[in-house]
Protein backbone atom coordinates (compact mmCIF):
# COMPACT_ATOMS: atom_id res chain seq x y z
CA UNK A 1 0.00 0.00 0.00
CA UNK A 2 0.90 3.60 -0.51
CA UNK A 3 2.44 5.26 2.09
CA UNK A 4 0.10 8.06 2.86
CA UNK A 5 3.30 10.03 4.02
CA UNK A 6 4.72 10.57 0.50
CA UNK A 7 2.92 13.06 -0.93
CA UNK A 8 2.79 15.78 2.25
CA UNK A 9 7.22 14.72 1.92
CA UNK A 10 6.99 15.73 -1.76
CA UNK A 11 5.13 18.80 -1.25
CA UNK A 12 7.20 20.04 1.89
CA UNK A 13 10.02 18.73 -0.55
CA UNK A 14 9.02 21.85 -2.53
CA UNK A 15 8.81 24.98 -0.02
CA UNK A 16 5.14 23.89 0.94
CA UNK A 17 4.99 24.90 4.34
CA UNK A 18 1.70 23.58 5.43
CA UNK A 19 2.63 20.60 4.20
CA UNK A 20 5.50 20.80 6.68
CA UNK A 21 3.04 21.38 9.20
CA UNK A 22 1.04 18.59 8.78
CA UNK A 23 3.53 16.30 8.91
CA UNK A 24 4.76 17.49 12.26
CA UNK A 25 1.09 17.04 13.53
CA UNK A 26 1.07 14.06 12.28
CA UNK A 27 4.56 12.74 14.23
CA UNK A 28 3.90 15.22 17.17
CA UNK A 29 2.99 12.65 19.45
CA UNK A 30 5.63 10.13 18.62
CA UNK A 31 8.52 11.64 18.38
CA UNK A 32 7.81 13.37 21.84
CA UNK A 33 7.54 9.89 23.49
CA UNK A 34 10.49 8.40 21.64
CA UNK A 35 11.85 11.22 23.19
CA UNK A 36 10.80 10.64 26.52
CA UNK A 37 11.75 7.33 26.22
CA UNK A 38 15.18 7.94 25.44
CA UNK A 39 16.17 10.90 27.86
CA UNK A 40 14.06 10.00 30.98
CA UNK A 41 11.44 12.97 31.48
CA UNK A 42 9.38 15.26 29.33
CA UNK A 43 10.88 17.92 30.49
CA UNK A 44 13.84 17.34 28.54
CA UNK A 45 11.85 15.15 25.88
CA UNK A 46 9.99 18.48 24.58
CA UNK A 47 12.91 20.11 24.01
CA UNK A 48 14.68 17.07 22.16
CA UNK A 49 11.55 17.14 20.33
CA UNK A 50 11.56 20.25 18.82
CA UNK A 51 14.84 20.22 18.19
CA UNK A 52 14.61 16.51 16.08
CA UNK A 53 11.81 18.81 14.23
CA UNK A 54 14.07 21.31 13.88
CA UNK A 55 16.78 18.90 12.45
CA UNK A 56 14.33 17.71 9.81
CA UNK A 57 12.76 20.85 8.39
CA UNK A 58 16.32 21.85 7.71
CA UNK A 59 17.47 19.14 6.19
CA UNK A 60 14.20 18.15 4.17
CA UNK A 61 15.71 18.97 0.88
CA UNK A 62 18.53 16.59 1.12
CA UNK A 63 16.07 14.11 2.64
CA UNK A 64 16.66 10.71 -0.29
CA UNK A 65 13.33 9.33 0.12
CA UNK A 66 15.16 5.59 0.20
CA UNK A 67 13.49 4.87 3.68
CA UNK A 68 10.37 6.21 5.20
CA UNK A 69 10.04 9.26 6.23
CA UNK A 70 8.69 7.78 9.49
CA UNK A 71 12.02 6.10 10.00
CA UNK A 72 14.14 8.91 9.00
CA UNK A 73 11.88 10.99 11.35
CA UNK A 74 12.67 8.63 13.82
CA UNK A 75 16.74 8.15 13.36
CA UNK A 76 16.47 11.97 13.70
CA UNK A 77 14.83 11.72 16.62
CA UNK A 78 17.27 9.02 18.06
CA UNK A 79 20.45 11.37 17.10
CA UNK A 80 18.42 14.22 18.87
CA UNK A 81 18.47 12.37 21.97
CA UNK A 82 21.60 10.61 22.27
CA UNK A 83 23.18 14.22 21.38
CA UNK A 84 21.18 15.51 24.05
CA UNK A 85 22.59 12.63 26.83
CA UNK A 86 26.04 13.50 25.75
CA UNK A 87 25.58 16.86 26.72
CA UNK A 88 24.03 16.40 29.68
CA UNK A 89 26.40 14.49 31.13
CA UNK A 90 29.35 17.09 30.28
CA UNK A 91 26.71 19.68 31.80
CA UNK A 92 26.45 17.95 34.71
CA UNK A 93 30.40 17.17 35.01
CA UNK A 94 30.73 20.76 34.46
CA UNK A 95 28.37 21.93 37.36
CA UNK A 96 29.56 20.04 40.15
CA UNK A 97 32.52 23.00 40.62
CA UNK A 98 30.30 25.39 40.31
CA UNK A 99 27.89 27.46 43.22
CA UNK A 100 24.13 26.78 43.00
CA UNK A 101 22.08 29.67 41.71
CA UNK A 102 21.70 32.28 43.99
CA UNK A 103 18.99 33.83 43.55
CA UNK A 104 15.41 31.25 45.39
CA UNK A 105 12.89 31.48 42.78
CA UNK A 106 15.01 30.61 39.70
CA UNK A 107 15.75 27.57 41.34
CA UNK A 108 11.96 26.88 42.73
CA UNK A 109 10.86 27.77 39.27
CA UNK A 110 13.83 25.11 37.16
CA UNK A 111 12.47 22.58 40.20
CA UNK A 112 9.20 22.69 39.34
CA UNK A 113 9.03 22.53 35.83
CA UNK A 114 11.62 19.32 36.25
CA UNK A 115 9.08 17.93 38.84
CA UNK A 116 6.73 15.92 36.44
CA UNK A 117 9.63 14.67 34.60
CA UNK A 118 12.27 13.55 37.69
CA UNK A 119 12.35 9.63 36.88
CA UNK A 120 14.48 8.62 39.78
CA UNK A 121 13.85 10.17 43.15
CA UNK A 122 12.63 7.54 45.29
CA UNK A 123 14.43 5.05 47.22
CA UNK A 124 14.76 1.61 45.18
CA UNK A 125 11.59 -0.55 47.20
CA UNK A 126 9.52 1.98 46.09
CA UNK A 127 9.67 2.32 42.23
CA UNK A 128 7.50 0.37 40.51
CA UNK A 129 7.94 -1.96 37.92
CA UNK A 130 7.55 0.96 35.12
CA UNK A 131 10.13 2.57 36.81
CA UNK A 132 12.20 0.16 37.52
CA UNK A 133 12.71 -1.14 33.68
CA UNK A 134 12.72 3.00 32.72
CA UNK A 135 15.44 3.36 35.43
CA UNK A 136 17.32 -0.08 33.90
CA UNK A 137 17.44 1.54 30.57
CA UNK A 138 19.31 4.45 31.78
CA UNK A 139 22.36 3.16 32.20
CA UNK A 140 22.30 0.97 28.91
CA UNK A 141 24.32 2.30 26.19
CA UNK A 142 22.87 4.49 24.01
CA UNK A 143 22.57 2.56 21.19
CA UNK A 144 21.20 -0.37 22.83
CA UNK A 145 18.92 1.98 24.82
CA UNK A 146 17.03 2.63 21.48
CA UNK A 147 17.17 -0.81 20.09
CA UNK A 148 15.41 -1.99 23.51
CA UNK A 149 12.97 1.14 23.35
CA UNK A 150 12.54 1.25 19.85
CA UNK A 151 11.24 -2.41 19.91
CA UNK A 152 9.22 -2.54 23.05
CA UNK A 153 7.28 0.49 23.10
CA UNK A 154 7.21 1.65 19.34
CA UNK A 155 6.69 -2.04 18.11
CA UNK A 156 9.27 -1.45 15.67
CA UNK A 157 10.34 -4.01 12.78
CA UNK A 158 13.80 -5.25 13.48
CA UNK A 159 14.76 -4.00 9.75
CA UNK A 160 13.23 -0.83 10.69
CA UNK A 161 15.42 -0.49 13.47
CA UNK A 162 18.41 -1.22 11.77
CA UNK A 163 17.78 1.60 9.34
CA UNK A 164 17.21 4.12 11.74
CA UNK A 165 20.05 3.06 13.95
CA UNK A 166 22.20 2.90 11.08
CA UNK A 167 23.50 -0.99 11.43
CA UNK A 168 22.75 -4.55 10.98
CA UNK A 169 19.95 -6.38 12.05
CA UNK A 170 21.42 -8.66 13.73
CA UNK A 171 23.22 -5.83 16.02
CA UNK A 172 19.48 -5.15 16.99
CA UNK A 173 18.47 -8.48 17.76
CA UNK A 174 21.86 -8.31 20.00
CA UNK A 175 20.71 -5.00 21.60
CA UNK A 176 17.47 -6.12 22.53
CA UNK A 177 18.92 -9.79 23.34
CA UNK A 178 21.48 -8.54 26.12
CA UNK A 179 18.91 -5.36 27.78
CA UNK A 180 15.99 -7.97 28.32
CA UNK A 181 18.66 -10.02 29.50
CA UNK A 182 20.25 -7.46 31.69
CA UNK A 183 17.11 -6.38 32.74
CA UNK A 184 15.92 -9.34 34.14
CA UNK A 185 18.73 -9.55 36.23
CA UNK A 186 17.98 -6.29 37.57
CA UNK A 187 14.25 -7.57 38.71
CA UNK A 188 16.08 -10.47 40.29
CA UNK A 189 18.03 -8.05 42.43
CA UNK A 190 15.76 -5.30 43.37
CA UNK A 191 12.72 -7.68 44.08
CA UNK B 1 29.97 -18.84 26.70
CA UNK B 2 29.09 -20.86 23.56
CA UNK B 3 26.14 -19.25 21.58
CA UNK B 4 24.41 -21.07 19.00
CA UNK B 5 23.86 -19.52 15.75
CA UNK B 6 19.94 -19.24 15.92
CA UNK B 7 19.83 -17.67 19.20
CA UNK B 8 19.02 -13.93 17.80
CA UNK B 9 16.13 -15.27 16.20
CA UNK B 10 14.36 -15.60 19.70
CA UNK B 11 13.98 -11.59 19.05
CA UNK B 12 12.36 -11.93 15.87
CA UNK B 13 10.18 -15.48 17.15
CA UNK B 14 9.05 -13.28 20.29
CA UNK B 15 8.27 -10.28 18.12
CA UNK B 16 5.99 -12.16 15.38
CA UNK B 17 8.54 -11.13 12.62
CA UNK B 18 8.72 -15.00 11.48
CA UNK B 19 6.62 -15.78 8.47
CA UNK B 20 4.74 -19.44 8.52
CA UNK B 21 7.96 -21.68 7.48
CA UNK B 22 10.52 -19.87 9.53
CA UNK B 23 8.44 -20.07 12.68
CA UNK B 24 7.96 -23.79 11.87
CA UNK B 25 11.63 -24.34 11.77
CA UNK B 26 12.35 -22.48 14.90
CA UNK B 27 10.21 -24.38 16.58
CA UNK B 28 11.89 -27.50 15.92
CA UNK B 29 14.89 -26.09 16.92
CA UNK B 30 13.78 -24.82 19.72
CA UNK B 31 12.64 -28.25 20.82
CA UNK B 32 16.32 -30.06 20.01
CA UNK B 33 18.33 -27.32 21.22
CA UNK B 34 19.00 -26.93 24.80
CA UNK B 35 20.98 -23.74 24.73
CA UNK B 36 18.00 -21.75 22.91
CA UNK B 37 15.51 -23.12 24.55
CA UNK B 38 17.11 -22.16 28.01
CA UNK B 39 17.62 -18.52 26.54
CA UNK B 40 14.36 -18.12 25.33
CA UNK B 41 12.75 -19.02 28.94
CA UNK B 42 14.60 -16.70 30.09
CA UNK B 43 13.79 -13.91 27.81
CA UNK B 44 10.33 -14.98 27.32
CA UNK B 45 8.96 -13.87 30.52
CA UNK B 46 10.63 -11.02 30.86
CA UNK B 47 10.18 -9.56 27.06
CA UNK B 48 6.28 -10.49 27.87
CA UNK B 49 6.43 -8.28 31.22
CA UNK B 50 8.33 -5.11 29.69
CA UNK B 51 5.71 -5.00 26.56
CA UNK B 52 3.01 -5.01 28.98
CA UNK B 53 4.45 -2.13 30.49
CA UNK B 54 2.75 1.70 29.51
CA UNK B 55 4.80 4.91 29.44
CA UNK B 56 3.59 7.51 32.35
CA UNK B 57 1.48 9.84 30.14
CA UNK B 58 2.93 13.69 30.15
CA UNK B 59 1.06 16.96 31.83
CA UNK B 60 -1.82 17.92 29.73
CA UNK B 61 -0.29 21.67 29.83
CA UNK B 62 2.93 20.23 29.03
CA UNK B 63 1.67 18.88 26.15
CA UNK B 64 -0.52 22.13 25.17
CA UNK B 65 2.53 24.37 25.31
CA UNK B 66 4.06 21.59 23.18
CA UNK B 67 1.87 21.67 21.26
CA UNK B 68 1.39 25.34 20.56
CA UNK B 69 5.24 25.99 20.13
CA UNK B 70 5.16 23.47 17.50
CA UNK B 71 2.31 24.73 15.83
CA UNK B 72 3.76 28.49 15.77
CA UNK B 73 6.55 27.35 14.26
CA UNK B 74 5.03 24.66 11.54
CA UNK B 75 1.85 26.16 11.05
CA UNK B 76 -0.48 23.46 8.97
CA UNK B 77 -1.83 26.05 6.73
CA UNK B 78 -0.38 28.57 4.19
CA UNK B 79 -3.44 31.32 4.08
CA UNK B 80 -6.18 31.89 6.00
CA UNK B 81 -7.42 29.93 8.60
CA UNK B 82 -10.84 29.53 9.24
CA UNK B 83 -13.05 27.28 11.90
CA UNK B 84 -14.35 25.33 8.63
CA UNK B 85 -15.90 23.15 11.15
CA UNK B 86 -18.44 25.90 12.82
CA UNK B 87 -19.04 26.56 9.70
CA UNK B 88 -20.13 22.96 8.87
CA UNK B 89 -21.77 23.15 11.68
CA UNK B 90 -23.89 26.13 10.79
CA UNK B 91 -24.76 24.94 7.57
CA UNK B 92 -25.24 21.46 7.80
CA UNK B 93 -27.81 19.54 9.87
CA UNK B 94 -26.50 16.33 10.48
CA UNK B 95 -28.72 13.58 9.96
CA UNK B 96 -29.29 10.50 12.16
CA UNK B 97 -26.84 8.07 10.92
CA UNK B 98 -28.54 5.73 10.00
CA UNK B 99 -29.95 8.19 7.19
CA UNK B 100 -26.73 9.37 6.34
CA UNK B 101 -25.23 5.81 5.12
CA UNK B 102 -28.35 5.50 3.38
CA UNK B 103 -27.52 9.39 1.52
CA UNK B 104 -24.18 8.11 0.75
CA UNK B 105 -25.27 5.20 -0.94
CA UNK B 106 -27.90 6.58 -2.90
CA UNK B 107 -25.78 8.96 -3.90
CA UNK B 108 -23.16 6.56 -4.86
CA UNK B 109 -25.56 4.86 -6.93
CA UNK B 110 -26.85 8.25 -8.73
CA UNK B 111 -22.88 8.82 -9.29
CA UNK B 112 -21.85 5.71 -10.83
CA UNK B 113 -25.04 6.11 -12.96
CA UNK B 114 -24.27 9.56 -14.31
CA UNK B 115 -20.74 8.44 -14.78
CA UNK B 116 -21.44 5.71 -17.03
CA UNK B 117 -24.35 7.76 -18.59
CA UNK B 118 -21.54 10.71 -19.46
CA UNK B 119 -18.46 8.44 -20.55
CA UNK B 120 -21.32 6.94 -23.34
CA UNK B 121 -21.83 10.50 -24.40
CA UNK B 122 -17.99 11.21 -24.93
CA UNK B 123 -16.97 11.75 -28.14
CA UNK B 124 -15.18 8.95 -29.92
CA UNK B 125 -11.86 10.52 -30.98
CA UNK B 126 -9.59 10.88 -28.06
CA UNK B 127 -6.28 12.31 -27.98
CA UNK B 128 -4.81 10.58 -24.55
CA UNK B 129 -6.24 8.58 -22.18
CA UNK B 130 -5.28 8.16 -18.45
CA UNK B 131 -4.76 4.51 -17.23
CA UNK B 132 -8.59 4.14 -16.64
CA UNK B 133 -9.06 4.37 -20.32
CA UNK B 134 -11.05 7.30 -20.35
CA UNK B 135 -9.75 10.85 -21.70
CA UNK B 136 -9.45 13.48 -19.42
CA UNK B 137 -10.94 15.97 -21.45
CA UNK B 138 -14.10 13.89 -21.68
CA UNK B 139 -14.59 13.20 -18.12
CA UNK B 140 -17.52 16.19 -17.22
CA UNK B 141 -17.86 18.65 -14.51
CA UNK B 142 -20.32 17.01 -13.53
CA UNK B 143 -18.44 13.69 -12.55
CA UNK B 144 -16.15 16.58 -10.93
CA UNK B 145 -18.72 17.90 -8.84
CA UNK B 146 -20.61 14.69 -8.14
CA UNK B 147 -16.89 13.24 -6.87
CA UNK B 148 -16.61 16.18 -4.91
CA UNK B 149 -19.92 15.77 -2.87
CA UNK B 150 -19.47 11.96 -2.37
CA UNK B 151 -16.58 12.29 -0.72
CA UNK B 152 -17.52 15.47 1.30
CA UNK B 153 -20.41 12.87 2.41
CA UNK B 154 -18.17 9.87 3.35
CA UNK B 155 -15.87 12.80 5.13
CA UNK B 156 -18.66 14.12 7.24
CA UNK B 157 -19.45 10.76 8.46
CA UNK B 158 -16.23 9.95 9.42
CA UNK B 159 -15.78 12.75 10.84
CA UNK B 160 -19.08 12.82 12.65
CA UNK B 161 -18.98 9.11 14.08
CA UNK B 162 -17.66 9.89 17.47
CA UNK B 163 -15.25 7.40 19.02
CA UNK B 164 -17.99 5.98 21.85
CA UNK B 165 -20.00 5.46 19.25
CA UNK B 166 -19.34 1.92 16.90
CA UNK B 167 -15.88 2.10 15.10
CA UNK B 168 -16.92 -0.64 12.76
CA UNK B 169 -18.97 1.90 11.46
CA UNK B 170 -15.28 3.34 9.94
CA UNK B 171 -15.04 -0.22 8.62
CA UNK B 172 -18.35 0.23 6.05
CA UNK B 173 -16.90 3.86 5.28
CA UNK B 174 -13.67 2.29 4.46
CA UNK B 175 -15.79 -0.43 2.29
CA UNK B 176 -18.05 2.42 0.96
CA UNK B 177 -15.07 4.57 -0.13
CA UNK B 178 -13.92 1.30 -1.88
CA UNK B 179 -16.83 0.72 -3.29
CA UNK B 180 -17.57 3.90 -4.94
CA UNK B 181 -13.89 3.54 -6.87
CA UNK B 182 -13.30 6.96 -4.89
CA UNK B 183 -9.42 6.80 -5.12
CA UNK B 184 -10.05 5.96 -8.99
CA UNK B 185 -12.41 8.49 -9.41
CA UNK B 186 -9.44 11.23 -8.09
CA UNK B 187 -6.95 9.95 -10.48
CA UNK B 188 -9.66 10.90 -12.80
CA UNK B 189 -10.38 14.36 -11.92
CA UNK B 190 -6.91 15.00 -10.91
CA UNK B 191 -5.96 14.96 -14.62
CA UNK B 192 -8.92 16.79 -15.62
CA UNK B 193 -7.88 19.40 -13.17
CA UNK B 194 -4.53 19.16 -14.43
CA UNK B 195 -5.34 19.87 -18.31
CA UNK B 196 -7.18 23.01 -16.64
CA UNK B 197 -4.27 23.90 -14.51
CA UNK B 198 -6.11 24.59 -12.27
CA UNK B 199 -3.61 24.54 -8.94
CA UNK B 200 -5.89 24.58 -6.44
CA UNK B 201 -8.58 22.03 -7.18
CA UNK B 202 -5.22 19.73 -7.41
CA UNK B 203 -4.37 20.34 -4.08
CA UNK B 204 -7.48 19.65 -2.94
CA UNK B 205 -7.55 17.05 -4.69
CA UNK B 206 -4.31 15.55 -3.03
CA UNK B 207 -5.21 16.46 -0.23
CA UNK B 208 -8.62 14.37 -0.62
CA UNK B 209 -6.47 11.37 -2.24
CA UNK B 210 -4.37 11.34 1.06
CA UNK B 211 -7.53 10.99 3.74
CA UNK B 212 -9.56 8.38 1.45
CA UNK B 213 -6.07 6.43 0.77
CA UNK B 214 -5.75 6.57 4.36
CA UNK B 215 -10.03 5.34 4.89
CA UNK B 216 -9.52 2.85 2.51
CA UNK B 217 -6.37 0.92 4.82
CA UNK B 218 -8.24 1.13 7.68
CA UNK B 219 -8.13 -2.43 9.14
CA UNK B 220 -9.80 -4.05 12.05
CA UNK B 221 -6.60 -4.44 14.24
CA UNK B 222 -5.75 -0.57 14.29
CA UNK B 223 -9.35 0.69 14.10
CA UNK B 224 -9.93 2.99 16.60
CA UNK B 225 -6.66 4.45 17.34
CA UNK B 226 -7.01 4.69 13.58
CA UNK B 227 -9.94 6.39 13.30
CA UNK B 228 -9.48 9.14 15.43
CA UNK B 229 -6.21 9.64 13.63
CA UNK B 230 -8.28 10.24 10.60
CA UNK B 231 -11.27 12.22 12.17
CA UNK B 232 -8.33 14.85 13.84
CA UNK B 233 -6.42 14.68 10.23
CA UNK B 234 -9.93 15.82 8.50
CA UNK B 235 -11.08 17.76 11.30
CA UNK B 236 -7.66 19.51 11.35
CA UNK B 237 -7.23 19.59 7.70
CA UNK B 238 -9.85 22.38 6.74
CA UNK B 239 -10.87 19.68 3.62
CA UNK B 240 -14.68 19.99 4.39
CA UNK B 241 -14.51 23.66 4.11
CA UNK B 242 -12.53 23.39 0.74
CA UNK B 243 -15.04 21.17 -0.77
CA UNK B 244 -18.07 22.98 -0.08
CA UNK B 245 -15.97 26.19 -1.38
CA UNK B 246 -15.26 24.31 -4.65
CA UNK B 247 -18.79 22.70 -4.95
CA UNK B 248 -20.84 25.92 -4.25
CA UNK B 249 -19.31 27.38 -7.31
CA UNK B 250 -18.70 26.82 -10.64
CA UNK B 251 -16.02 24.75 -11.27
ZN1 LIG C 1 20.13 -23.24 19.20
Amino acid sequence: MKNPDDKLVKKAKMGDSGAFGKLVKRYQNKVLYLAYDLVGNYYDAQDVAQNAFYQAFKNLPFFKEQSTFSTWLYRITTNAAIDFQRSRKRRQAASLNQPMSENKEDRELIDTLKDSAKPFDKKVEDLDLKELIRKTTESLPPQQRAAFVLKYFHDKPTEDIAEILNCDPITVRGHILRATLKLKKQLKAEK
Amino acid sequence: MKTCAKQYQIVDYFFDELNEIQKNEFEKHLANCEDCRNYFESFFSTAALIKEQKRIKPKPEMLDLYYQALKTKYPTRKKFSFRAKDLLDFLIIKPSFPIRIAEAAVLLMIGIFIGRATIWKAEPVQQFTNGNGYAASHVSELILNHYLQETEMILLDVVNTSPDEDDQVLLSFAQLAQYGNLLQKTSLCRSKAEETNDEKLIMLIDDIELILLEICNIEQRTLTEKANEIREQINESNLLFEIKNFTGKEI
